[in-house]
């Protein structure tokens, strides 16, 4: 039996701007980038794990996070830059958790290796935060199936916002999908599943919108 | 949408345009000020040749005011800039007093402007203390520095933070240059106007005719660097670097095109050491070009196979932008907004040496395909960062949130 939720709060699509800021804080080798760790603001995490999605970089690239292209690229540790890469800000629940885990990670290799070799000018590990905009749309969204034909549309600043800038608030749209009744548990189970931190946004968009596709495809047939 | 705005759209997409109507929809009407030094040379003068146009075009009241001064006050300005860039160079009194009874004369004139303006940007050291002399100020101020200010000279850079410390925000082009000040420090790179003379696309019979012009010959290799004559843009390790692959590609033609901005009065000096390397080389072609002579660096820029920026300290280097865009190979100096711009072996190559240089001058011009391939890749990365449609929008941003948290 289903049940249609006919209380859902709309959800009002949002584009999104997303301005760095310079902390001023910079990290020439390993035991400066671990001690910088323990104190910086919540946001230069954040920021160095989700905003290198926003920008629009040359090719592919290896790492996943700032943290792991900075100790591959400039300090030439790759088993850590591995490492890092590893850890997958999702799975945490919040940021002080992950930032425990960036520290043990990165001081089990200090020990390892006692490496704390300096970077060349102009290498050193910049902590950066941002401020984000949010502007209308001017699309507002009453039920999921309304999203099957507008994802694919989205500004790639609106799939940023929607889907990961948003995390466990309810403009969320894996929220809004959970919340919008029985009917549609399945497509949020599917869409639970897709991880935004192994896909660059064009990916996940396409993705997104493969998985709205298939469920009111084999909801209509 | 307006004709320009269309325009633009076909060049940077439909969606950065979009955008930008988006972000200025709540800005329309309200005065925007930019202030500067120069009205023509030098970087910040293009950005905002074109950039006013189309803010104006976005519905935003937007003007842009020069301050002028005498050359005491251009002697101080520009060793405030060496010094920013991190050259140990002390100012006279002398030279200071002249810096702030400049800017208090300009303020006099620019007061009504400025008091009123809802938004203003002061770009760089030059009109920095105008914000102290405008007291009855209503609007957000924020300070744009254009330039290297990774390792400043202390003194110097104790005596404008001064000025620069009172400002809503400042913003600079890399996380490397920002400094310690009490405001929020934004990071927002420069951009080119694909539109201007300097990089819309030209007629080949305009770049064939700059090899008239210049003496070039289009059959052999034309390494080309364009920039002012600063010693911070090594135009002795560029000749050092064509003289190498000389022995090697005896045919390379090495193209130097400089021009003077009104702010630089150690140009001439550098003008006369780059002179007397180049010697009696025929094929070092040194050019002095007036500061409008964008057309003429567009083809020379088109019409050369490999372009340098081999600068020793540099801001951003907007001249690598702008060959980029053109499709061109870069070798540029690895330091600075040139490392933002150069993504090593895809889109250009870093170098740190002369020989360095050589090394890819030499590479490239064996490999025609990577020429071609590289020079497209980095096009292409200029499309989608670098291009004054980004670099407005995050002004715009910047200026939304400054709005947002004096409401909170």
């Amino acid at each position: 039996m289903t049940h249609k939720n006919n209380n859902i709060q709309p959800l009002e699509i949002k584009d999104c701007e997303i301005l760095n800021i310079a902390t001023g804080l910079r990290a020439r080798n390993l035991k400066e980038f671990r001690d910088l760790l323990e104190t910086i603001h919540p946001d230069c995490i954040h920021y160095h794990f989700w905003a290198k999605k926003l920008r629009a970089e040359f090719g592919e690239d290896e790492f996943n996070n700032d943290f792991a292209t900075w100790a591959s690229i400039n300090l030439h540790e790759n088993k850590l830059a591995e490492r890092l890469c590893l850890i997958n800000p999702s799975m945490f629940k919040n940021v002080e958790e992950l930032r425990s885990k960036l520290i043990e990670v990165v001081t089990s290799s200090i020990d390892e290796d006692q490496c704390s070799q300096d970077t060349k000018e102009g290498e050193k590990f910049q902590f950066t935060r941002s401020d984000i905009v949010l502007f209308d749309t001017g699309h507002l969204i009453s039920n999921p199936g309304q999203l099957k034909e507008l994802i694919p549309n989205l500004p790639l600043g609106a799939v940023y916002y929607h889907f990961i800038e948003s995390n466990n608030i309810s403009l969320n749209i894996v929220t809004f999908v959970k919340n919008a009744g029985d009917e549609y548990t399945d497509l949020a189970i599917r869409l639970s599943k897709l991880d935004p931190y192994f896909f660059t946004l064009p990916e996940l968009q396409s993705r997104a919108s493969q998985i709205f596709k298939d469920f009111f495809q084999g909801e209509s047939g | 949408m307006s004709e320009l705005l269309e325009t633009y759209a076909m060049v940077a997409g439909q969606e950065a345009i979009i955008k930008l109507q988006q972000l200025s929809a709540p800005m329309k009407g309200k005065k925007f000020v930019h202030v500067n030094s120069t009205r023509i040379g030098g970087g910040v003068a293009e950005i905002l040749m074109k950039m006013v146009p189309l803010m104006n075009e976005l519905g935003i009241d937007t003007s842009w005011e020069v301050i002028t001064g005498e050359d005491k006050f251009y002697q101080c300005t520009k060793s405030m800039h060496n010094a920013i860039q991190g050259d140990p160079v002390d100012i006279t009194d002398d030279l200071l007093k002249a810096y702030e009874e400049t800017n208090s004369r300009n303020a006099e004139e620019l007061r009504p402007v400025l008091e009123e303006a809802d938004y203003v940007i002061i770009h760089d050291p030059q009109p920095a203390p105008l914000l102290s002399l405008c007291p009855n100020r209503k609007g957000k101020w924020v300070w744009r520095c254009h330039i290297d200010a990774s390792n400043p000279h202390t003194p110097v850079w104790n005596y404008l933070s001064q000025y620069v410390k009172d400002y809503d925000a400042s913003c600079f082009s890399l996380a490397d240059y920002a400094q310690q000040l009490p405001h929020t420090q934004y990071l927002i790179p420069p951009s080119i106007d694909p539109l201007s003379e300097k990089n819309m696309d030209i007629e080949q019979s305009e770049i064939d005719s700059v090899y008239d012009q210049f003496n070039l010959d289009c059959n052999r290799p034309i390494m080309l660097q364009v920039s002012r004559y600063d010693r911070f843009k090594d135009p002795i390790g560029v000749i050092e670097a064509y003289k190498l692959v000389k022995t090697a590609i005896p045919e390379i033609q090495l193209v130097l095109a400089g021009g003077g901005a009104t702010d630089d009065p150690e140009g001439e000096e550098v003008l006369r050491e780059v002179r007397e390397s180049a010697g009696d080389d025929h094929d070092i072609h040194i050019l002095l070009l007036p500061p409008d002579a964008h057309l003429i660096i567009n083809a020379l820029q088109r019409a050369s196979d490999i372009i340098l920026q081999k600068s020793l300290k540099e801001g951003f280097g907007l001249t690598v932008t702008e060959a980029m865009w053109k499709g061109k190979p870069v070798i540029g100096g690895n330091t600075g907004g040139i490392r933002l711009q150069i993504v090593n072996h895809h889109t250009g190559f870093l170098v740190d040496t002369p020989e360095g240089a050589a090394l890819r001058i030499q590479y490239l011009l064996q490999n025609p395909e990577k020429m071609m391939e590289i020079g497209q890749n980095a096009k292409e990365f200029v499309r989608a960062n670098f291009l004054n449609t980004r670099h407005l929008r995050e002004i715009l941003s910047l200026f939304t949130i400054l709005d947002n948290q004096s409401r909170q």
